[in-house]
């Protein structure tokens, strides 16, 4: 093969790289259309009031928290006002440095609490259970330091209800957040695991640990990201939670059967994707077993998080992102192709490794290969502009989609100028932003392919929204 | 080098994927525009409504009667009447919701119902089934009866409770069929159209339901009997107890007992092979148990199962002469860990020193 063959195959094979991916996402999102709309459509009766309640499951809430005393009190005491009728909150002091039990003992008058304790999973010892004599459905459990998953783990033990909601220390929810997420668990019995969608909190306001008003935030970092939630959450999981093959359930909100968890093993601790490679391992394990289940996927905006404002915690927080993709696929690689796979086998699990895993080295070699050819005069102007074409206008349109998405939904941003605005980050967030995030991933997967530790790192919280 | 003129395949591909992408990103864009459009005009609609409408439908329920002159309800805000009328209908007991009735058959609702009825748009099919249902319109019966039957989980049950509104007594013996077969209705769903009915209309047909169900539906049903809070049920129950061979069956009447007449079928369940059986039994001993039942407890205090002991350790706490002093006297004596450790838990959860 020539040197111009090759020019000209590499040229092709990006370009029809992009499309294809590109193309698998249009797919995804004419599916969320039609699921959205369907949901959005039956989701009017609820509004009406008694609109059937009763019976509901009850729910433990377990909350693994970690060096968190400036902020989980105001955490706690919103958890313990959802509107549900019956649920626990299990926090788990994982070893913090800080004041965060100090804090738990005073602001909620702990007082310690003989728990007949089980160890279903095993874990980092746990040195002592408290019950608050304020709340009696508040428990807070204090482990040794195990990392996040073997908090959960912790909290899975102490449950005592049929399902359980791991949630985030620094997550916002809303006061319906559990009503909603339940619903699944309520219409078909064979649901074993729902998320919900997972919102940028930045720029809104916040009183008591709820929101209370959505904003968008100055900084234009966290505007893209709220772009970038948009597409992961509004076509990303609502396309393949019809099918089915919904791999990833994200750890800053989502209800599982407890059960059905620990008859699987529980959260693996040797992993930073400890939320997606459970809900990998749950597919795996029950399609195994010949069991029917359904993993799904309610997409109303139920839980809002701090997103980061600076390159470096977004950096890191991508790298890490990257990695625990790594490590949940890589773990469960029994899945992929399997006979009993199904469509999480045969279709989501693929598309994770060709498009989401290897993804980031084909576009950042693509822009590579593109912009070096074209300065050593290999690659004519018009062909590097051709592919820039394609795959910066491939990445607008799967952007502005997602707005539309958001339009037909819960348009949850009231006000017309935000709609203009996030139109510009859809817009301007494919030059630079994005290919930005190909090259952190690309890292995260050469640190994972290199065997390097991943980190979890401190993230800069500043807080934009107003606190209450 | 690579690829040069403007006839160039590669080219022409590219050119005209951007080219469609950037078309469609346009069309995209002018969708947005449109909808957040029509979002601002219907938000000045619902407000235009809610300043007219809301305060005059909240006055008719106090009112004697319904004014002769009523407002012109335009057909763009018959969807927002109806939300706003049923959700009033349903926080109203008594004659507010007749005068409601009167009302939305003076705006000819009724018949818009209908046409929603048979419309293509989910969400006013399933408002215009909630609504006939409020109206307790009988003329609807065969068609929301045939709803119920459909493959749509959603619409199927809101046409239940629909009838259930029109005609309790009738349509409950036709809903209990549905009720035990099919799996897609939520059990909180189905438990609020029972509470809806009222123990006197729902008991009988459950109990009848119940006694000739397969025992698989017949485990699922027997919970509902607390849902109506029916004695009525007991003597199903207690046949039950004594006759099936279902672990589940038996399980769930242990659950609904609440007559001491079934003790002694309680006292030999504790010693059942399933753990699911004894957890029930413990929980019953707790309801209806008696002095001479605090052996039997203590001794499920050991059991191998973790919910067995729990329950176990609970129904001690419930039992009304087993006071903080009694429960630690029996807490401190026990050799094994683990039924110390239960009911060392169930003493500082129901017993706060």
């Amino acid at each position: 093969m020539s040197a111009n063959e090759l020019i000209h195959f590499s040229e092709w094979v990006f370009l029809l790289y992009f499309i294809i991916l590109n193309g698998g996402y249009i797919t995804l999102n004419v599916i969320s259309i039609v699921g959205l709309t369907r949901y959005m459509e039956s989701s009017s009766i609820d509004s009406l009031p008694q609109a059937f309640s009763g019976l509901e499951p009850p729910v433990s809430i377990v909350v693994p928290a970690y060096n968190e005393a400036a902020t989980i009190a105001a955490s706690v005491r919103a958890l313990i006002q959802l509107e549900y009728p019956e649920f626990e909150v299990l926090v788990v002091n994982d070893g913090s440095r800080d004041d965060t039990l100090e804090v738990l003992s005073r602001e909620f008058s702990l007082v310690p609490f003989p728990e007949a304790y089980r160890v279903r999973l095993k874990t980092k010892p746990v040195r002592g259970v408290y019950q608050s004599a304020t709340y009696p459905n508040l428990r807070v459990l204090d482990k040794e330091n195990g990392g996040k998953a073997d908090s959960l783990n912790a909290g899975i033990n102490s449950a005592r209800y049929p399902l359980f909601c791991g949630v985030d220390a620094d997550s916002l929810l809303q006061r319906n957040s559990l009503q909603r997420v339940i619903q699944p668990f309520l219409e078909d019995q064979r649901t074993v695991a729902c998320g919900g969608t997972v919102r940028v909190a930045n720029g809104c306001e916040v009183r008591g640990g709820f929101l209370e008003k959505t904003g968008l935030p100055s900084n234009l970092l966290a505007l893209f990201q709220i772009a970038e939630y948009l597409r992961a959450f509004l076509f990303g999981r609502m396309g393949w939670s019809p099918m089915n093959a919904l791999l990833i359930i994200s750890g800053a909100f989502g209800v599982f059967h407890k059960e059905t968890v620990i008859e699987a093993g529980g959260y693996r601790t040797d992993t930073v994707g400890e939320d997606m490679e459970l809900v990998v391992r749950l597919h795996r394990f029950l399609r195994a077993g010949g069991r029917t289940y359904r993993i799904t996927f309610v997409p109303d905006p139920i839980c809002w998080t701090e997103a980061p404002e600076d390159l470096r915690t977004l950096k890191n927080q991508r790298v890490r992102w990257q990695q625990g993709l790594a490590e949940s696929l890589t773990l469960n690689l029994g899945l992929l192709f399997n006979p009993k796979g199904g469509t999480a086998g045969w279709l989501a699990f693929p598309f994770m490794v060709f498009f989401e895993l290897l993804g980031p080295l084909l576009e950042v070699l693509g822009y590579g290969f593109f912009i070096l050819g074209y300065s050593l005069g290999a690659v004519p102007s018009n062909a590097l502009l051709a592919f820039l074409g394609v795959s910066i206008g491939l990445g607008m349109l799967l952007s502005v989609s997602a707005l539309l998405l958001e339009e037909l939904s819960f348009h949850i941003y009231p006000k017309t100028r935000h709609v203009a605005l996030l139109l510009l980050a859809a817009f301007l967030e494919n030059f630079g932003y994005r290919q930005l995030n190909a090259v952190w991933r690309l890292v995260g997967l050469f640190r994972w392919a290199t065997g390097r530790q991943a980190r979890w790192g401190e993230m800069k919280r500043t807080a934009t929204w107003k606190r209450g | 080098m690579g690829s040069g003129t403007a006839t160039d395949p590669f080219l022409a591909a590219a050119v005209w994927t951007g080219a469609v992408t950037f078309a469609l990103t346009l069309v995209l864009i002018l969708q947005i525009g449109a909808l957040r459009g029509l979002l601002i005009l219907r938000e000045r609609r619902r407000r235009r409504f809610a300043a007219e409408w809301q305060p005059f439908v909240t006055q008719v329920t106090f009112e004697d009667r319904v004014p002769r002159d009523l407002p012109t309800l335009h057909k763009r805000d018959i969807f927002t009447f109806l939300n706003y009328w049923n959700s009033l209908h349903d926080s109203l007991r008594g004659a507010p919701k007749e005068k409601l009735n009167v009302l939305a058959r003076r705006l000819r609702l009724d018949r818009t119902v209908w046409k929603m009825l048979h419309g293509s748009r989910v969400r006013e099919r399933l408002i215009a089934i909630v609504t006939l249902g409020h109206l307790r319109d009988y003329a609807a019966w065969d068609t929301l009866l045939e709803l119920t039957r459909s493959g749509h989980p959603l619409e199927s049950i809101v046409a239940a409770r629909a009838l259930v509104h029109i005609d309790g007594k009738n349509a409950l013996p036709l809903l209990l069929p549905l009720i035990r077969d099919r799996n897609d209705w939520p059990p909180s769903k189905i438990a609020s159209i029972l509470r809806e009915s009222g123990p006197d209309v729902a008991s009988g047909p459950l109990i009848e339901t119940i006694r000739t169900a397969p025992p698989a539906q017949a485990a699922r049903l027997l919970r509902y009997l607390d849902v109506v809070h029916t004695e009525a049920g007991t003597p199903l129950v207690l046949e039950l107890l004594g006759a099936s061979d279902s672990d589940q069956v038996i399980a769930a009447c242990l659950q609904v007992l609440r007559s001491p007449a079934g003790l002694e079928s309680v006292r030999r369940h504790t010693r059942h092979p399933q753990w699911f059986v004894r957890v029930q039994a413990a929980s019953a001993l707790g309801r209806l148990g008696t002095r001479e039942d605090m052996d039997t407890l203590v001794a499920m205090l050991g059991d191998r199962e973790w919910w067995v002991r729990y329950r176990a350790a609970q129904a001690l706490a419930r039992l009304p002469f087993a006071d903080r002093r009694t429960l630690e006297a029996i807490r401190d004596g026990q050799q094994d860990r683990y039924a110390r450790d239960i009911l060392a838990q169930v003493i500082a959860e129901t017993r706060p020193a």
